[in-house]
């Protein structure tokens, strides 16, 4: 992949999939699969995995702002 | 049969030894859910049938749930508040809607809960007879004493949080660290960060009182199922006996 596409892939993800709504889905999926795997299943490493990506999910965006811009 | 004549010894029931461990949640609900239809067609079963191993199956479930709890809550809790508080953004959102800060609160609270309610929703009408209510007691008193050593250690662990959070504290900190952190921070951006950890310092104690008060609901939850569903089990078994159902 060469950077342009890489560049336009990358901004597309962030505008389109990890804004808004799309985010918000996103993040309550993976809630949802943090409990399914977790205590439903009881496969816990899987659940604290989907936990750790429910909080990237729900905090990334401020970590992208913090090392962009340096302030949250 | 000469073979089979040449090795006798002692019998035993077959399967009797190959019992699984419930290792899952699933499993420990399935077996109760098995042993409480036989109680409901009115047969009594005999208090021993739960063998020691099973009893310490039953209760490794109830610790595993409240073990992910605490971590969850130590991660979840703080931040939640912090939102709440409009102290960190989510979703890249600095002012974050009533949405935002309920799921907030349910990424730091929902496991607990979740799990509580569906032990309490499953086992509540299992609650009948003294071989169901023993394991359904392994399960629950497991979950009530893992819940006291998760919320002592939590309080500790906030409170720990609060002493270390101090402005002298974190500056010093990111003055040891700096030569480590210069590559990959502006100084305004380390100045941000140190403004933001100790700005968490006040979330902190009150963290510490959210997650006793979650743990205490998370505790009345499968309590109050099972004073339900064993009154509506008395009575499914009392008219199984009227009608005969076998």
């Amino acid at each position: 992949m060469d950077p342009e596409t890489f560049i336009t892939v990358s901004s597309w993800v962030n505008t389109t999939l990890l804004a808004g709504v799309p985010l918000r889905i996103l993040a309550c999926a993976a809630l949802g699969a943090t409990f399914w795997f977790g205590a439903y299943k009881q496969r816990i490493a899987l659940g604290l995995l989907f936990f750790i990506l429910t909080i990237l999910l729900s905090y990334f965006r401020p970590l992208i702002n913090l090392i962009g811009s340096g302030s949250l | 049969m000469e073979h089979s004549a040449g090795r006798r010894g002692p019998i035993f029931a077959e399967g009797a030894s190959g019992r699984s461990r419930p290792r899952s949640l699933i499993a420990a609900i399935s077996e109760i859910q098995e042993l409480a239809v036989v109680e409901k067609l009115g047969t009594p079963l005999p208090e021993h049938i739960i063998l020691l191993d099973r009893s310490f199956a039953y209760t490794e479930v109830g610790v595993h749930s409240v073990v992910v709890d605490g971590l969850i809550n130590m991660l979840g809790v703080p931040m939640s508040l912090g939102v709440m508080g409009n102290l960190m953004p989510i979703f890249g959102d600095p002012n974050p809607s009533l949405f935002d800060q309920v799921f907030a609160l349910l990424i730091g609270i929902t496991y607990g809960v979740g799990y509580a309610v569906m032990i309490g929703h499953n086992l509540g009408s299992c609650y009948i007879g003294k071989v169901c209510k023993r394991a359904i007691q392994d399960i629950y008193q497991s979950m009530i004493v893992a819940n006291i050593v998760k919320v002592i250690l939590l309080s500790v662990f906030f409170n720990f949080m609060y002493q270390l959070l101090t402005p002298e504290h974190v500056q010093e900190t990111f003055t040891v660290l700096w030569p480590v952190l210069r590559g990959v921070m502006s100084d305004q951006m380390a100045v941000g960060v140190q403004d933001w950890v100790v700005s968490m310092r006040e979330v902190m104690i009150p963290s510490a009182t959210v997650v006793i008060l979650v743990s205490i609901g998370t505790l009345c939850v499968p309590y109050a199922y099972f004073v339900i569903g064993g009154r509506e089990a008395a009575e499914e078994k009392r008219r199984n006996r009227l009608y005969d159902v076998c």
